[in-house]
């Protein structure tokens, strides 16, 4: 029973495989699980969006001593439901002056940038839609794309605060990538893979807890600002700042695109709090529970941090922005390399 | 130290995540606070009698800036005049105070009532019978203290 539990997912796919191979050539049934296991994981990361939004507008609501939204559904619940269904309700406007089809394609290309980097995040045991053996770099090279889509957007909007927010974008996304990059070289070094799966097993010592937190403190807080950052979230959130550009570089989406730039956003965020999760607080590992469950409590609760800082801190200005990238964060996370080389070097000369 | 700040300031708003206590009031429920001297819809005063205070010598009337107030009186026998008709076009009023001011019956008050909304027209033109027929009507020695005497 607890087997069964504990594997849900990969004996449901297992089963409808060899349901379907019992009259479906092989090929037919490869293409159909994949077309069912990405549709699974679609209506999966819609609701976790969905859930993202929800709470992150109770938190700040309560941080500000507000209520928030609690009136659609029992405690406002189904009140990101209404939000959808108005945007989707909503006309597409495309401006006069635009570029079409950079407008147009930008959205595509926020979307799945922040779809393509969940194919390397293990969700539990078996439970990764394809095991990289580059899976981290991987990862860090998809967020990466994300800057192509603000820049598409800024550039295809022709509106100058489009394009201004689509430039610090830019320029953000890219200074940022070196610290985060960076930060995460520390673990690999410990697990001596960037596989994503391998990092986890190798975070099964000390009975499980071995998490990669205890040994690179230094290194996920580095991970966790600059992801903010590169998030583009609150502190960090120059390029849609509301009082300076109004919203940055999808000032003129509205309706469905809109609500597309919005998912890429959250998917991102959920994206970079999974990764989070498994490179330093033991991705699926823990006791009692599932190991999916145990997955996106971790993932929730980084994301809370998120939520936290947002209620927290005001927006930082573009020199302290840049400052704090290229003279505190890349000279920490230089040095926690140098310190875990030295570390493991210890390690290997004690143990030996 | 370095980021000691970011720190305090994470303590306060996490104690104001925890705390239950909201400075907002979750409206249709819970009814905001009105002042004494609030200056909602003007309304006839009631005495603990349940008569009003109004004698229907009109000076409201004059004294309204905008001819909001609508008034028809006619004499009963005994040389009393009565008021037959009485309103307010609640959407003409501009809320200033005159009509309570110059009243020298202090007959009439600024009210607490702020919601003035209506599906019609005609809703938005309080008669005397919205007063007379209003379920928690008030009875009061003296109007509202927003004129001083």
């Amino acid at each position: 029973m607890t087997h069964f539990i504990n594997d849900f997912f990969p004996i449901a796919v297992a089963f409808i495989k060899s349901v379907l191979s019992s009259f479906l050539p092989s090929w037919i049934v490869d293409i159909i699980t994949i077309v069912i296991s990405i549709s699974v994981f679609i209506m999966f990361a819609t609701i976790v969006v969905m859930s993202l939004v929800y709470f992150e507008r109770r938190v700040i609501a309560w941080i500000q001593d507000r209520v928030g939204p609690n009136r659609t559904g029992p405690e406002g619940v189904l009140q990101p439901i209404a939000d959808v269904i108005k945007l989707f309700a909503k006309e597409d406007i495309v401006p006069t002056n635009a570029d079409p089809i950079v407008f147009k394609l930008s959205t595509f290309v926020m979307v799945f940038s922040a779809l393509l980097v969940y194919t390397v995040i293990p969700f539990g045991p078996g439970m990764i839609i394809s095991d990289l053996n580059i899976g981290v770099l991987y990862a860090v090279a998809i967020t990466g794309l994300t800057a192509v889509g603000m820049l598409m957007a800024g550039w295809g909007s022709n509106n100058k605060y489009a394009l201004l927010g689509a430039m610090r974008a830019a320029a953000q996304v890219i200074s940022y990538e070196i610290p985060l990059v960076f930060s995460i070289i520390g673990v690999v070094m410990i697990t001596g893979s960037l596989s994503t799966v391998s990092i986890v097993h190798g975070q099964e010592a000390w009975g499980g807890w071995r998490w990669n937190i205890l040994l690179q403190p230094i290194g996920f807080v580095v991970y966790f600002i600059s992801a903010t950052a590169e998030l583009n979230r609150t502190p960090f959130d120059l390029m849609e700042a509301e009082s300076e550009i109004i919203a940055g570089y999808h000032i003129e989406y509205s309706g469905v695109r809109f609500a597309l730039f919005f998912l890429a956003e959250y998917l991102n965020a959920f994206a970079v709090a999974c990764l989070g999760a498994t490179l330093f607080f033991g991705g699926w590992l823990g006791p009692i529970l599932p190991p999916y469950v145990w997955f996106i409590i971790k993932a929730y609760a980084l994301f809370f941090i998120f939520y936290w800082l947002r209620g927290t801190l005001p927006r930082v200005r573009i020199d302290q922005l840049m400052s704090l990238a290229w003279k505190y964060l890349l000279p920490a996370a230089v040095a926690n390399v140098v310190l875990t080389g030295v570390g493991i070097w210890i390690y290997h000369a004690l143990t030996a | 130290m370095l980021g000691t700040g970011i720190i305090k300031g994470l303590k306060v708003t996490f104690e104001h995540m925890i705390t239950i206590k909201k400075e907002t009031v979750s409206y249709p429920e819970e009814r905001v606070y009105t002042p004494p001297r609030f200056r909602g819809a003007p309304a006839w005063v009631f005495a603990p009698n349940g008569k009003a205070r109004c004698v229907g010598c009109g000076i409201c009337v004059m004294a309204c800036p905008h001819g909001v107030i609508e008034m028809r009186t006619s004499e009963a026998p005994g040389k009393i005049r009565m008021v037959d008709y009485y309103s307010i076009h609640i959407t003409r009023c501009l809320f200033c105070g005159l009509c309570v001011e110059g009243c020298p019956f202090r007959a009439i008050e600024m009210s607490d009532e702020f919601e003035l909304a209506g599906y019609q027209r005609n809703d938005l033109v309080y008669t005397l019978q919205d007063w007379l027929g209003k379920e928690d009507r008030e009875y009061r020695d003296e109007p509202r203290p927003q004129v001083a005497t």
